[in-house]
């Protein structure tokens, strides 16, 4: 029973067991009624308890998170300041909307680019803006036409350029604004290219001209190509034709004729002989790079001492190789006819009574040079240049039998292989040609000299 | 409209509550009582005996309510005879709680809806989920009849609930009448009177009336240690802690109750559903508070301008009985006080009330914790 009420039963009935029989089942209610409200105040109590804790708690956590928002702000008003910072500071115009094309945001330089006074732009109102911006562009239509496009296609990217009525070119990007997973909107940005693209335009005239020129010096070079190989041919007949009848005049009546006579007669078979070389030169001239000849492998070791026969120096003059020669891939005429000249140089120009004639070669991972030397007259350095263009002789003509191609020959021939060739010399001491090879020989070269070759 | 009501003990056997006696020419016997006593055949026969032109609807309660008393263990019948009005019964099972919805669509769908102006349903009070019952009701249901009832209680027990339609049959029943005719005039009510207090919990996880986890931590352990030394009487004493749930974005709170435990993954089943992801409390109750709740629930169920009503079906929540204890006549009390004394009194402790939300309402929903009253009176 309810301590409470055995209490309050020993005190008006002396003992729990003295109170009336016939009260007891009343007794037991009022017993549970008491049992009942302690228990409802233990419960109450507890769950208040509870409640509370559950409650501090949670405003712990609450304030936790507040702190932790605050942070976040401060971290958003960073990113903010930053942004507004990067939007001002860059050339672009910038404009951002919402998909429904409203305004959401621009930076100054968009406003300028696209001349909008302060007072529209205050209004935020899209249509009027939109209308003030078509009217400066010479297709409005087309503008138009492309940023409804870009609307309905809210995922696409575009990049293209916006001409105005008044000569600007702006160029236009733009890109959608993605928030989480959803597209938000569209970032566009706008840059003043009128510089770049009128300078595109003038380099793609100036393209055209320069094509259209090079055509046309194409169309003349093939002429004057053309015409050196017919005119040295068709020169050479009459040639022979004054040839032959000067060497009748001399059998037939070169006794009678005076010694003036005859003397000027074999001076006219010398020029006549002379002519002839030098349209036999123009021609193996212009047939260079006309005429396409295989390469081979070709073993110099084999071919200069060929060509040094071949050529039966006076017994005067030694020729020597100094070094093992290298195996080239290449055409065989070509390479026998710049070693052919060089060494015919040298021999006919020896003005030693013990002529040295030294070919060699060295070879680094690139190109072979080789080197054709003598103990000849040498050359003054004002010529050095001068010796490899067409019909340029340092001695009379009378004095040695010279054309004036064989080095242009030469220098043609080594760079259309992609080499170089130059002289070393001192007047007097002796001269040393050198050429350069490289080991392997593009075909841009080939294509490149045919041109220069023509000229 | 007349009333005639019977009481029955083991002490002193059939007793007339009421004096009108015409019980050959009532149409209805509402019977309520325990388990025990219900499943006694003799006790039904002596029921159609009284009424023999009576259908006899009934269910076991967790406490009857007779004239303003509260009893254990008794039986009651209340036979009524209406002069104007037409009345259709249908009854149905329900294999399980799956199937509440589909039970509650049929009734509506065995009742002509003609002339239909109130369906008054009593349903087993463990095997179903009074809010798919009261959502499968209204899906079939057309908007203007509105829906009151309760779900059969068995004590603090929560071990077995019966629901009859003139006699017991097997299975979970759910057993409802529908009331026709412009002369009868039916007013509804349903409050609580309880406090929400601590902190808005979170539904983590729950599926239909079973909760798993509030806040992310399993149910049954937030309710053992608010328990503390009285968790073991589970899962009677969680109802003097239901759930206030937020519904309809916050702007209403149903009151959900607790019907049985689940040691193993310590859920929790509830009378009704409790969605996943609403807000829910604990409600806490003092007696006078809910002795003010039932009052409230009196006066809503006045229509307006009526005059005061024949009969009074109270259905309120054993969780009010667990708290008021000996103290539970009082809200009875309060109910006759605010009716009338000519206004007659019956109805039970249940496992939930089905009632619409307020009395200019007609869809019905489960209540848990209240008083809900449905008055009945003709023209």
């Amino acid at each position: 029973m309810n301590k409470l009420l055995l209490r309050q039963m020993e005190k008006f009935f002396g003992s729990g067991n003295s109170a009336p029989k016939e009260l007891a089942p009343l007794f037991q209610a009022i017993g549970e009624a008491y049992d009942g409200f302690d228990a409802d105040r233990r419960l109450i109590e507890r769950s208040l308890d509870i409640s509370s804790e559950e409650l501090t708690q949670i405003n712990q956590r609450l304030r936790k998170e507040v702190g932790e928002r605050r942070q976040a702000e401060e971290k958003l008003q960073n990113s903010v300041s930053l942004l507004t910072a990067t939007l001002e500071s860059t050339a672009d115009g910038i404009l951002v909307v919402d998909r429904q094309g409203t305004v959401k945001g621009f930076n100054q330089q968009f406003a300028k680019l696209w001349r909008i006074p302060a007072a529209l732009l205050a209004t935020g109102d899209d249509h009027q803006l939109l209308s003030f911006v078509l009217d400066q562009l010479v297709d409005g239509q087309g503008f138009l036409d492309r940023v409804q496009q870009l609307y309905r296609e809210p995922t696409v990217e575009s990049n293209d350029l916006i001409s105005f009525k008044d000569g600007r070119v702006l160029e236009r990007y733009s890109k959608p604004q993605v928030l989480g997973r959803e597209i938000i909107g569209r970032v566009w940005s706008f840059r003043d290219v009128t510089e770049r693209v009128q300078a595109q335009e003038k380099q793609t005239r100036l393209l055209r001209e320069l094509e259209q020129t090079s055509q046309r010096l194409e169309r003349v070079n093939q002429e004057l190509k053309d015409f050196a190989h017919v005119v040295s041919h068709d020169l050479k007949a009459p040639l022979r034709g004054i040839k032959t009848l000067a060497e009748w005049i001399v059998t037939d009546c070169g006794d009678q004729l005076p010694e003036e006579g005859r003397e000027q007669l074999r001076l006219l078979l010398c020029r006549v002989e002379r002519m002839h070389n030098l349209i036999d030169g123009i021609l193996q001239y212009s047939r260079l790079g006309r005429i396409q000849e295989d390469k081979t492998p070709v073993d110099l070791n084999a071919l200069v001492p060929e060509i040094v026969d071949l050529l039966a120096a006076p017994p005067a003059i030694t020729i020597t190789i100094s070094e093992e020669l290298p195996v080239l891939h290449c055409e065989r005429t070509r390479i026998t006819q710049v070693f052919q000249n060089l060494l015919s140089n040298a021999i006919k120009f020896m003005d030693k009574p013990a002529g040295r004639i030294t070919v060699g070669c060295t070879g680094t991972e690139e190109a072979w040079t080789f080197h054709v030397a003598d103990n000849g007259p040498g050359i003054d350095e004002k010529y050095h240049e001068k010796i490899f263009q067409l019909f340029q002789t340092l001695s009379a003509r009378d004095q040695y039998e010279s054309t004036g191609i064989g080095l242009t020959l030469v220098k043609k021939i080594v760079e259309l292989y992609g080499g170089r060739v130059w002289v070393q010399s001192r007047l007097g001491e002796g001269s040393t040609f050198y050429f350069t090879l490289p080991r392997t020989q593009g075909e841009p070269h080939h294509e490149r000299l045919q041109t220069s070759v023509a000229c | 409209m007349k009333i005639a009501q019977k009481h029955w003990t083991e002490q002193t056997g059939w007793k007339a509550v009421s004096p009108n006696g015409v019980s050959d020419r009532t149409q209805l016997a509402l019977v309520f009582g325990s388990v025990d006593i219900l499943k006694n055949p003799a006790r039904l026969e002596e029921i159609h005996r009284l009424f023999p032109n009576a259908r006899v609807v009934g269910c076991s309660t967790a406490g009857e309510i007779v004239a303003n008393r509260v009893f254990d263990n008794s039986l009651t019948a209340t036979g009524v005879f209406f002069e104007k009005t037409a009345l259709q019964f249908a009854q149905t099972t329900v294999e399980s709680m799956d199937g509440s919805f589909d039970a509650g669509r049929k009734l509506a769908e065995a009742l002509d809806h003609e002339g239909l102006v109130h369906v008054f349903v009593l349903s087993d009070g463990l095997n179903v989920n009074g809010s798919a019952l009261a959502k499968g009701l209204r899906s079939a249901l057309p908007d203007t009849v509105a829906v009151t009832g309760g779900l059969a209680g068995d004590q603090d027990r929560f071990q077995e609930t019966l629901v009859f339609l003139d006699a017991i049959a097997d299975g979970k029943t759910v057993a409802a009448i529908g009331f026709y005719g412009d002369q009868v005039q039916i007013g509804y009510g349903s409050r609580g009177g309880w406090d929400s207090f601590g902190p808005d919990r979170l539904v983590t996880r729950s599926k239909a009336n079973v909760v798993y986890e509030l806040d992310g931590q399993p149910i049954l352990q937030l309710y053992q240690r608010y328990l503390g030394e009285f968790a073991s009487g589970l899962p009677a004493t969680g109802l003097l802690f239901p759930l206030s749930l937020a519904v309809n974005d916050g702007q209403e709170r149903l009151v959900r109750t607790i019907l049985a435990i689940n040691e193993q993954d310590g859920s929790m089943t509830f009378a009704g559903d409790v969605p996943e992801g609403s807000f829910a409390r604990l409600m806490k109750a003092n007696v006078e508070r809910l002795v003010d709740g039932a009052a409230d629930s009196a006066r809503q169920s006045r229509i307006a301008g009526a005059p005061a009503p024949c009969l009074a079906m109270l259905i309120s929540c054993v969780g009010r009985k667990l708290v008021l204890k000996q103290r539970v006549d009082e809200e009875v009390e309060s109910v006759q006080d605010t009716l009338g004394a000519n206004t007659a009194l019956t109805g039970f402790y249940s496992y939930g009330e089905i009632c619409p939300m307020g009395p200019d309402r007609k869809q019905a929903e489960l209540h848990n914790q209240t008083m809900t009253i449905t008055t009945f009176a003709e023209r």
